[in-house]
């Protein structure tokens, strides 16, 4: 019995030497955690030469503002405006009580949308496929609007619009609006590409972070759409209507727009958003999410800022008082 | 609860097919001197980890470990097969509701391990000896961390391992307490690419194609890992038996960075002769 309780008793220590071996929690207080925040984005953020921040200096201002004293709030507050610094969208600090967010990307643009006028005089007797609003307007020319990338849209449904653009006798096109679009999910920009396509694009290229230092990028890859074979197919001419709220995915998609030669872009630039967002843990439980990747037209333009329109229209005040969609009003003469 | 209802009914298969084929003796064997064992067991699993992919946080939790495997020893080898899954919810005492540190891991292990007898000091004490091949690949998700949110540990590894049996009479039966270690030599590790990243924004994206290609075959410098464990064999009726055990399985995988994971596993297993 002795040696029974003997072996047990070793082999409780030996199993115990975990807690030797693995490191312990990193300390939560609130200068390791803003060492941990800087590091991290130091580490990872990828677009610190094309815009030209210097990080260390960052660090040179932040750090003596950072104290042991400072409430889980302030710490807050003072770390969201240096991730702001970094002028992305797609660098979000989450404390769980907050989550900060940098929005200049269309706060100091117009809006150039206004969905009272769309829903009042172009989108009447619609119909709703999953996500995607569609209608046929005067002239006809096909409507859709598509307003988040966050919902997808399936096949089947993206079936059921195509069918019915297909059959409409002397279909002029189709104006794709996804103005004040956030983003979302870029595999649905893929489940459209698919269908315009007529032989293997490349959309746009992309080289993703794979080391600590600011220049550590793998090869660019090109990311290429096959055309499908088997599904309903769109040949007709499409323009698409953008504003400075595409971001994001929505962004990824009106890159992608410019590889066909049958899709025109027309309103603002896109607001942007052209990294891979990734995320960190901080010890205090907070997380980061920042751009991990740089991404570009296959002529080389970084989309990071956004996409530029091919025709730029503004909405007028005076339109829009009239209950006139400039932007779609401008889309509808080219066709 | 289907995973439940499968398990019980996997299990009262293979206890009516033993109990059905130990009763008859003249069932053909190729060898009669081997016994041959399925195992089924059922076991809880206790975690912690430190992954350098998801934060600079020790995580722990608890969670089920069912086991299936097949066993064949004889007076002179042991061998093991087993597979043995685990699904545990670890988290840390800095999680709050508000912003919940949670991270879902689900592991498999599955080991090969065939051993020969090398010391007989009496008839109740023997030492084995031989190798060990082990598959591990360990799935974590972390929610909060959105497109990094999938971390694994992967190594197909293969080491020396030993095992020490002790025969001990309990309830005038004849049972077995042994001690056993494992320890990879030669590993196949991966782990994700640098910031965990997933190619979303590529549409030929292929996650279980990108699995392992940020691998490479390792040495004990940058895959450690120990398996030990206790075991107290029971023996039934029909020559069936009934086994507890504890296992103490600790890695240190190391790529663009590090994870720590250490599995205490205490399980209940019958095995079925057949």
């Amino acid at each position: 019995m002795k040696k029974i309780f003997l072996v047990f008793t070793i082999t409780f220590i030996f199993s115990s030497c975990e807690k030797v071996i693995m490191p312990e929690s990193e300390s939560a207080d609130v200068e390791i955690t803003f060492e941990t925040l800087w590091q991290t984005i130091d580490r990872g953020y990828s677009f610190f030469e094309y815009k030209n921040i210097d990080w260390n200096a960052v660090y040179q201002t932040y750090r003596p503002q950072i104290n042991n004293n400072m409430t889980d709030r302030e710490l807050f507050n003072k770390c969201a405006q240096m991730l702001n610094i970094l002028r992305d969208g797609h660098v979000n600090l989450r404390a769980g009580f907050s989550t900060s967010y940098y929005n200049d990307f269309y706060l100091n643009f117009p809006a150039n949308f206004n969905k009272e006028i769309i829903d009042r005089n172009y989108l009447r007797g619609f119909e709703v496929t999953g996500p995607l609003y569609h209608t046929v307007l005067s002239g006809n020319i096909g409507y859709v609007y598509y307003g988040s990338f966050a919902s997808p849209f399936t096949d089947d449904q993206l079936d059921v619009v195509l069918t019915r653009f297909n059959s409409i006798v002397g279909l002029k096109g189709i104006i794709l609006d996804i103005r004040n679009n956030p983003g979302g999910d870029p595999s649905n920009a893929y489940r459209f590409f698919k269908r315009i396509a007529s032989q293997n694009t490349v959309l746009y290229k992309t080289k993703y972070k794979n080391g600590p230092g600011h220049n550590d990028f793998s090869e660019e890859q090109e990311s290429i759409i096959e055309p499908t074979t088997d599904k309903i197919k769109y040949a007709g001419k499409i323009v698409v209507l953008t504003n400075r709220k595409c971001y994001s995915a929505c962004n990824f998609f009106v890159a992608g727009c410019k590889a066909f030669s049958q899709i025109k872009i027309v309103g603002d630039q896109t607001g942007g958003g052209g990294g891979q967002p990734t995320g960190f843990e901080l010890p205090n439980g907070w997380s980061v999410n920042f751009s991990g990747s740089i991404t570009s037209l296959p002529n080389g333009f970084i989309i990071e800022n956004g996409v530029l329109p091919d025709i730029a229209v503004s909405l007028t005040p005076a339109d829009e008082a009239a209950g006139i969609d400039t932007i779609i009003e401008k889309a509808k003469t080219l066709f | 609860m289907i995973f439940m209802k499968t398990f019980f009914l996997i299990f009262h298969a293979i206890l009516f097919t033993s109990i059905v084929s130990a009763q008859n003796p003249e069932l053909p064997r190729s060898k009669k001197t081997d016994n041959r064992y399925w195992l089924l067991g059922l076991g809880l699993s206790i975690q912690n980890m430190y992954d350098e992919g998801i934060s600079y946080v020790r995580y722990k939790g608890t969670g089920v470990a069912p086991s299936i495997g097949f066993i064949k020893n004889s007076e002179k080898k042991y061998c093991q097969f087993l597979l043995q899954p685990t699904f545990n919810k670890l988290t840390t005492e800095r999680s709050n509701e508000l912003r919940p540190m949670e991270v879902r891991t689900t592991r498999f292990v599955l080991d090969y391990q065939y051993l020969v007898r090398v010391k007989e000091w009496n008839e109740k004490l023997k030492l084995y000896a031989g190798g060990n091949a082990s598959l591990l690949f360990n799935l974590k998700r972390a929610e909060q961390l959105d497109n990094s949110q999938l971390v694994y540990d992967y190594t197909l590894s293969i080491g020396p391992a030993a095992k020490l049996d002790k025969t001990v009479r309990l309830n005038k039966r004849e049972c077995v307490a042994a001690i056993g270690l494992s320890v990879p030599l030669l590993s196949h590790i991966a782990r994700p690419y640098y910031l965990n990243r997933i190619e979303f924004i590529d549409p030929k994206n292929d996650f279980l194609g990108d699995l392992f290609s940020n691998s490479s075959v390792v040495t004990v410098n940058k895959n450690f890992r120990i398996t030990s464990g206790l075991s107290f064999t029971y023996p039934l009726f029909n020559k069936n038996e009934l086994k507890l055990g504890y296992t103490w399985d600790f890695y240190k995988m190391t790529t663009i960075n590090s994870v720590y994971a250490a599995e205490h596993l205490i399980s209940i297993a019958f095995l079925s002769n057949y």
